[in-house]
């Protein structure tokens, strides 16, 4: 009888049956790098207890929608080719301090930046997601054959003091209700003084060129929140509206 | 007994997905704010007691001086639509509907664990957990929305919060709300965003 629950049990487990969105490179191990597909290079700084886990969309075709909404509506539980990039911060390409840098291949597209997971050995599978950049954030393109250089994301967690200067005025500093630990998140773009690991110094690299990315429908059901304002690409005006300041000017 | 609780293992299993089928999305249209003149507001005043003053996490309203009441019902729409879709621990998903409106949420793994595990019991405190937490969740999201739109926000009793929320028709709570945060300043001090 027990064999009979455990078989029952069994086929009630959800089945995880899904090709790979992303590969993480892990430990220095440069890619080769493949015409077809696109890479993505991030440096994060991010409290010592919670990896960054940024989470990349990539937009897609109308063809690709409306098939989607339509397998959607004739069966909840069809799973869509992937089109989310995890960057998995508990699994560094390499780290320097306190920052760490990702690199991660997936196909190429115009990606957002849509939300942050809690990664790392405490959590199963992916993680959990942390936050939802709903409420305003980039997006940019990544062409294939090249290194698309995202520049610094700077993680805190909203409810403790951060010491980094970019977010300390952002958090909260304190428990907020009893909902979930969530994260402040900020993006620098990539300047020059910004490390490259040397063992990538010569693949072929480009500065992602950001744009302000307008609220979005919050996908996740988690907490949301927002980008802090970029200099010269994301702000906001006082109804909490983006406001991209590349057309802007 | 094996067979009776196989039987409702199955059922349980099954009630979610069978749920999914019907709805599969849950945004819904922008309402159109109902006429001021029909919509009622509690007496905002009263004397906030130690406790009173510990809950305002959970019972609060907005205002900002110079909005209409056709523009607040619009804002604090536009948030409260950021928690329609509640998800309990997920994971990073490896497909979004970018562009479409939220997929309904897919609970039936937790509830499908808790039965296991604890059978009926177990489920019916995920369920009572589980509305807890998209409360919470849609409390903080809704002070994070409305704050980032320079909404003051100001706390009240769980009383006077009943009155506001009472009823089971979304779009006469929000115009409530609506007239409180467009109407005159409250008395009191404004708390935190």
């Amino acid at each position: 009888m027990k064999f009979r629950l455990f078989l029952t049990a069994f086929f009630l487990m959800p089945v995880a049956v899904f090709a790979q969105a992303e590969e993480n490179f892990e430990k220095g191990a440069v890619p080769q790098i493949s015409p077809d597909k696109a890479y993505f290079l991030i440096r994060t700084r991010e409290p010592e207890d919670l990896p960054a886990g940024p989470l990349l969309v990539r937009a897609l075709s109308p063809d690709e929608l409306i098939g989607a909404m339509e397998r959607h509506k004739k069966d909840p539980r069809y799973k869509e080719p992937p089109n989310t990039v995890l960057m998995d911060g508990s699994i560094p390409f390499a780290k320097t301090g306190d920052e760490k840098t990702l690199l991660v291949a997936a196909k190429p597209g115009i990606y957002i930046l849509a939300a942050e997971a809690h990664v790392g050995s405490n959590f199963k599978d992916r993680g959990i997601m942390a936050v939802c950049l709903c409420l305003g954030t980039v997006r940019f393109e990544a062409k294939p054959g090249v290194i698309t250089d995202m520049g610094t994301l700077l993680v805190a967690r909203d409810d403790k003091p951060s010491p980094i200067p970019e977010l300390a005025s952002a958090v909260r500093g304190k428990f907020v209700d009893i909902s979930a630990v969530t994260v402040v998140v900020a993006l620098k773009p990539e300047t020059d003084s910004m490390p490259v690991p040397e063992s990538l110094a010569n693949l072929p690299r480009v500065t992602a060129d950001y744009r302000a990315q307008r609220a979005f429908p919050n996908y996740f059901g988690v907490p949301i929140n927002r980008l802090i304002a970029i200099p010269g690409v994301l702000d906001y005006d006082d109804d909490g509206h983006v406001v991209d300041l590349k057309t802007t000017k | 007994m094996i067979k009776c609780r196989l039987l409702l293992v199955v059922a349980f299993a099954c009630a979610p997905q069978i749920s999914a089928g019907q709805t599969q999305e849950t945004q819904t249209a922008a309402a159109v704010p109902p006429d001021p003149t029909t919509v009622t507001i509690p007496d905002l005043s009263f004397k906030p007691s130690k406790r009173d003053a510990g809950r305002y996490d959970e019972y609060f309203y907005f205002h900002k001086s110079g909005v209409s009441y056709e523009k607040a019902f619009t804002d604090l729409q536009e948030c409260a639509a950021y928690s329609q879709v509640f998800q309990f621990m997920l994971s990073p998903p490896h497909f979004v509907p970018l562009g479409s409106e939220p997929y309904k949420a897919d609970q039936s793994q937790h509830y499908d664990n808790a039965f296991l595990q604890f059978g009926l019991i177990g489920v019916g405190i995920l369920g009572f957990a589980m509305d807890i937490l998209a409360s919470y969740d849609e409390r903080v999201n809704t002070r994070r929305c409305m704050g980032y739109k320079h909404y003051q926000r100001y706390g009240t009793s769980r009383a006077i919060w009943r009155q506001i929320d009472k009823g089971n028709v979304a779009s006469q709570k929000i115009a409530r709300l609506a007239l409180i945060a467009s109407g005159p300043v409250p008395a009191g001090e404004p708390v935190e965003p």
